[in-house]
């Protein structure tokens, strides 16, 4: 080292010094491993910084808000899934920052930095500490293929706890494998529990799956299976509650599970794993429509072509390298096609959707690892292949940079649009009293592009979290008021119209006929979220009941002309208005029933 | 019997390789250079043929057309730029026919083609006719910012001479250091000579060259010729810089600059320096920077962030590698970056530092055939060098690794940042523009008034000398007498403008008439005007009969043809004035509205 320092400053290049800690040093695997995963975190980070809250996210936020953290609460059911880790998640990130979306991804940031650390400890117990497995983890971190998975809130909760589950459960199972130990199994079964927790459906299949040829191509074969059953036993006396609790609790109503006839399977087979997973493995697509792989003719050719081609040279140079290539197939029809096709088959577009394929980039990186790395003498076999492998992982590299930046640049003005929205609403309901009569109304398209799954696009719900508590509770129990107000495009507080015209009395009269002292005038409600009113002249301070169906409820009368409004979900014929004493007659001229709009 | 000889034999094809072409052949190195140099002229061609005349191209065609080949116009400033050498260029491809694209596509490509060959040279006789000087070199041929200087003719006549100059001018120097022979002296001279008759930057080469036979002049030359003791070649270098600089001063070219030289710019030295070198050479010299902004020619860099901290952590990586395996690496790091930080930012931003310049391609591309250089420098060994590692390499599948990764990431970059810069060329307005306006000028009657205006502001802003109007710029694809009438345009009573599509259409004059109720007293009729190339002045008047009445306007004696009756008739007005007088000998004419603007079409 000495010799070293003496001829740098001969040259007389600036000197600085870094000091590396002991533990680090000469592990040249682990430092460029964590550069790797470094680097790919502030890429992410990045991506992220660009994007917004999304679709569901919206309803995640909301729900947490609305919910205590219980069972009740990580065990209900969006749609057909169960995502009690991703809920988890979702109650703490709400409890410290309402719609703080970058708490919102560091929080997801932070469990994909534990997943790239798991993907990396288990590159390294399964194939030792050699170079070699810097480049399958480099495939890991910077696949686009993980990236509409993570980027989008919802989905991340599930894809990543998921990927973290899986990278987990094979490493302790691969040790339990190795030495038999107990802690192994142990852990084993927590990070299947993790899975099921996270992503039952992909996790039931993902993880015993990929344990199973493992073990039966690489780590031992028969013998270790058979070796293994006490593990295999207690995997399935942790399936089966899971399995169970996942039966009773999971709401397939809304999204029915439909095996689609055979040449629309085909299909989506073949544009799952024919077009989105190659396109997009090896650094494209390039171009994307919305949220969908939108890779040309040329991008799928290369992709295609670099994916055999690497499968068929590591078949024809490595006697086993066809086992990796087979569980990488048996992985990518089981996990990523079969459930997705079951749920989603009939939208055919959804097969361009790379967010249902986020685990297979693991599942591409190990796989390729063991059709790489297992023989010895790897060094020799990659030496003369050395600046191809360089240049194919540069061009890799850049390509990923690029489909990242253009994925991002889609989604952005939209993004910025809904963050602008969302913090007008928060500044606006900061400043309100809490006497304010907030309508229930429908956030603009361009800020909630879609509600979810089975819940509703309505602003008690959505936007209820950013209000003081006060006016929390009012906006969600909203009240008979004179004067309701809404939000309008831009999130700002303004007043409010019914849709679509008013009923009047017949011509000549000038207030509706009363009789018994109660005034029915008949219009017809439809029990969807609706506001009714009306307008009333020379009237005394005091209230009114109202009755439309089967409810009734009390509105308040001011002195002079004005109007009633009130929020109503009740299927009815006709509202009924019925003075209160010391009331004894009031004049109603005028009665709207009908959806409600912020006045423009 | 029927016989078919063809299918009996088999039939053999032997394509002998003429004895000529084995030797070029055999020299694999060469080849490859020469496809690399291919590729890339190939794909600059595509972009060439989708590039078009902009802005500055307008100047110096319509500056072409109007002169001859006299000192005069060589040697005038062109925005504070001395170039005879472009100004002659362009002089030329404008006397082979005007406006033609693809002569002026043509001449870059060449001059590209010759820089490339030069550098090629250059590193060949550095580090001898080894296969990893095709490393070095494929960093200039790809780089995006070599590519898209190209793509503006002004940019790329006055960038890619130096690109030539300054690898020529190594290349002789290098010859001279190991052979001390005077015609390699003379040949650097003459390198220098030529490059500065296209840009200054030349200017600053004799102390590139100095820099390399200070720092590498012993380990280039062995035995070491002792280069320093060739006076007259050092002082000839001298001489031609401060002739340069005398001639330069002299000849007032400085006052021409459009931003005024000095220290007074919108962004700072500093601020400036790190712009050029983060966010324009650095990404650009790593395959950058992928994203493209508004600038001043076609487009400027706009690398994202990551794409700036990549390349600066790529930059760095390959800095601190070399420093640590090769000897004297240091030195080319530096020279190289003394000559973007003094040259390309510091030159720069004292001539024209503007809050885009720093991210402008064409301040940076002259610095790629040094990055190769250097770059060769502190990675490879000089030809008969003996000892040029500190140490041990790392085992050739690293080094195969690390040359195949960053080779990877600085192709695709180079081939995403340059189709990135596709949508940036802007030119089908450009191009209908132009071809309407040729066929409306070639097939205007004869006696068709073409009054001036400016080019559409996309294609080409208000220029000082005003040779934005059509009059001037578009004249060169005018037929001769029509070329005549548009430069010197006379009194008309229906005169024509060219319109924004480039169609000729009729005119109005921009501003309002004055109107009077009675006429006008003939010998003070209120015209009030600045003057100049693009005013003119229009007259309604009642003529008894048809006469050919004089104008005295702004102290110039024009003839106005007007007829019997009503009518209006324009005429130019060249200097300011605040009157009009109208005489017809024998004739009652009755002036009752004036006006005085510059030509405007009239929408229909």
């Amino acid at each position: 080292m000495g010799s070293t320092r003496h001829s740098t400053a001969n040259t007389a290049a600036p000197g600085f010094e870094i000091r590396i800690p002991g533990w680090f040093r000469k592990d040249y695997v682990r430092l460029a491993a964590f550069a790797l995963i470094a680097a790919s975190l502030v890429w992410k980070g990045s991506l992220f910084a660009r994007g917004y809250f999304f679709g569901d996210d919206f309803n995640f936020v909301a729900r947490a808000s609305e919910q205590g953290f219980g069972f009740d609460y990580l065990t209900s059911s969006y749609g057909p899934k169960l995502l009690p880790v991703g809920f988890a998640v979702a109650w703490v990130v709400t409890r410290l920052g309402v719609y703080d979306w970058t708490l919102a991804w560091a929080a997801l940031l932070a469990l994909q930095a534990a997943t790239s650390f798991a993907v990396y400890r288990m590159l390294r117990t399964i194939f030792g500490a050699r170079a070699g497995i810097v480049l399958p983890l480099a495939f890991y971190l910077f696949t686009p293929l993980t990236l509409p998975g993570l980027l989008w809130w919802a989905a991340g909760l599930e894809s990543v706890p998921l990927q973290l589950a899986i990278a987990l459960a094979l490493t302790s199972h691969v040790l339990w494998v190795r030495t038999g130990r107990l802690p192994h199994a142990v852990a084993a079964c927590c990070w299947l529990v993790l899975g099921f927790a996270s992503y039952f459906l992909k996790a039931a299949v993902a993880i015993p799956l990929l344990a199973l040829l493992v073990t039966l191509a690489y780590e031992g074969g028969r013998p270790a299976l058979r070796h293994a059953v006490p593990l295999w036993t207690a995997y399935a006396a942790v399936f089966i509650p899971c399995a169970v609790l996942y039966a009773a609790r999971a709401d397939t109503s809304d999204q029915p599970v439909v095996v689609p006839p055979l040449d629309d399977s085909l299909l989506f087979l073949g544009r799952l794993l024919g077009r989105t997973y190659p396109s997009v493995a090896v650094g494209g697509p390039g171009g994307w429509l919305g949220g969908l792989a939108d890779p040309t003719a040329l991008v799928q050719v290369v992709a295609v072509a670099l994916l055999l081609g690497f499968a068929l040279f590591t078949i024809v140079r490595r006697p086993g390298a066809w086992r990796a290539w087979a569980i990488l197939v048996a992985y990518l029809v089981l996990v990523d096609y079969l459930p997705v096709l079951l749920g989603r088959g009939t939208f055919e577009l959804q097969a361009l959707e790379p967010r249902y394929l986020a685990d297979a980039a693991l599942a591409t990186a190990l796989c390729a690892a063991f059709a790489t790395l297992t023989d010895t003498g790897e060094r020799a076999a990659i030496g003369r292949l050395a600046p191809v492998v360089g240049l194919l992982t540069g061009a890799f590299l850049v390509a990923s940079f690029l489909s990242g930046e253009t994925y991002a640049g889609g989604f952005e003005a939209q993004r910025v649009k809904a963050e602008t929205y969302m913090n007008t609403a928060r500044a606006t309901l900061a400043a309100l009293p809490p006497t304010t009569d907030l309508y229930p109304q429908r956030l603009p398209t361009d800020v909630l592009v879609y509600a979810g799954v089975g819940e509703a696009n309505l602003s008690t719900h959505i936007l209820s979290p950013l209000a003081p508590p006060a006016l929390r509770e009012r906006m969600r129990h909203p009240r008979p008021s004179a004067t309701p107000k809404m939000l309008d495009p831009q999130g700002r507080l303004t007043g409010f119209h019914v849709c679509c015209g008013y009923i009047v009395p017949d011509q000549g009269t000038r207030c509706f006929p009363a009789s018994g002292g109660a005034i029915t005038i008949a219009f017809g409600s439809s029990g969807d979220p609706e506001v009714g009113g009306f307008h009333y002249l020379d009237g005394v301070a005091g209230t009114a009941t109202v009755q439309v169906g089967d409810v009734a409820f009390d509105v308040p009368i001011g002195a002079g002309d004005g109007s009633a409004y009130f929020p109503l979900e009740e299927k009815g014929s006709a509202l009924v208005v019925k003075p209160n004493p010391p009331l004894t007659q009031l004049c109603v001229n005028a009665a709207v029933l009908g959806a409600a709009g912020p006045s423009s | 019997m029927t016989e078919s000889p063809s299918v009996t034999h088999d039939l053999t094809i032997e394509v002998p390789i003429p004895s000529w072409a084995r030797p070029i052949l055999r020299d694999r190195v060469r080849v490859l250079a020469v496809l690399m140099g291919l590729v890339s002229l190939g794909w600059q061609g595509y972009l060439l043929s989708r590039s078009y005349f902009h802005k500055d191209d307008f100047r110096i065609i319509t500056w072409s057309a109007e002169n001859g080949l006299d000192l005069d116009f060589l040697f005038r400033s062109n925005h504070g730029q001395l170039m005879p050498g472009g100004l002659g260029l362009t002089w030329l491809l404008t006397r082979l026919e005007p406006y033609n694209w693809n002569l002026h596509m043509g001449a870059l490509l060449l001059m590209q083609g010759a820089a490339y060959v030069a550098v090629y040279v250059l590193l060949r006789r550095l580090f001898g006719a080894r296969r990893a000087i095709l490393l070095p070199f494929g960093l200039y041929v790809f780089a995006p910012v070599v590519i898209t200087d190209l793509l503006w003719y002004s940019a790329g006549k006055s960038s890619v001479p130096v690109q030539l100059a300054m690898a020529g001018a190594l290349a002789a120097h290098v010859s001279f250091l190991r052979s001390g022979r005077r015609r390699h002296a003379v040949a650097a001279l003459a390198w220098i000579v030529f490059g500065l008759l296209f840009y200054l930057k030349v200017l600053l080469l004799p102390l590139v060259l100095a820099a390399v036979t200070i720092l590498y002049g012993s380990l280039i030359a062995k035995p070491r010729f002792k280069v320093f003791a060739a006076w007259w070649y050092w002082l000839a270098q001298a001489a031609l810089m401060g002739g340069y600089v005398a001639l330069y001063t002299l000849l007032g070219i400085a006052k021409g600059s459009y931003v005024p030289i000095g220290t007074d710019h919108p962004i700072g030295p500093v601020a400036y320096t790190v712009r050029v070198l983060a966010e324009n050479f650095v990404p650009s010299a790593t395959g950058g920077p992928l994203r493209w902004q508004t600038g001043v020619g076609w487009a400027n860099a706009d690398p994202p962030a990551l794409v700036v901290w990549a390349a600066c952590v790529i930059a760095l990586a390959a800095i601190v590698v070399s420093v640590r395996y090769r000897r004297h690496a240091a030195r080319a790091w530096g020279l190289l970056l003394g000559w973007v930080i003094f040259v390309d930012a510091g030159l720069t931003w004292v001539a024209r530092a503007s809050e885009m310049s720093g991210w402008e391609p064409r301040y940076t591309a002259d610095a790629f055939p040094l990055l190769a250089v250097c770059a060769g420098l502190a990675f490879l060994p000089l030809a008969g060098e003996a000892v040029p590692y500190r140490r041990q390499l790392p085992e050739p599948p690293v080094r195969g690794f690390a040359i195949g990764l960053v080779a990877g990431v600085f192709v695709i970059g180079s081939a995403a940042s340059t189709v990135a810069y596709l949508p940036w060329l802007m030119v089908d307005d450009h191009v209908a523009y132009m071809a309407n306006a040729r066929a409306a000028l070639r097939t205007a009657p004869p006696g068709t008034d073409i009054y001036p205006r400016p080019l559409p502001p996309a294609i080409q802003h208000e220029q000082p000398d005003r040779s934005e109007l059509t009059s001037r710029a578009l004249a060169p694809i005018a037929p001769p007498a029509l070329a005549a009438r548009m430069r010197d345009p006379r009194p008309s009573a229906h005169p024509v403008v060219v319109g924004d599509d480039g169609k000729l259409t009729p005119m109005t004059l921009f501003g309002g008439l004055l109107v009077s109720k009675t006429c006008y007293p003939s010998y003070a009729i209120p015209l009030k005007t600045a003057g100049g190339p693009d005013v003119f002045g229009a007259v309604n008047y009642e003529a008894a009969a048809a006469v050919v009445a004089t104008a005295t306007v702004g102290g110039e004696r024009i003839k106005l043809p007007l007829t019997a009756g009503s009518g209006t008739i324009y005429f130019p007005i060249r200097h300011d004035t605040t009157s009009m007088a109208i005489s017809a000998p024998g004739v009652s004419v009755c002036v009752n509205a004036v006006a005085a603007g510059a030509p405007v079409p009239v929408r229909r």
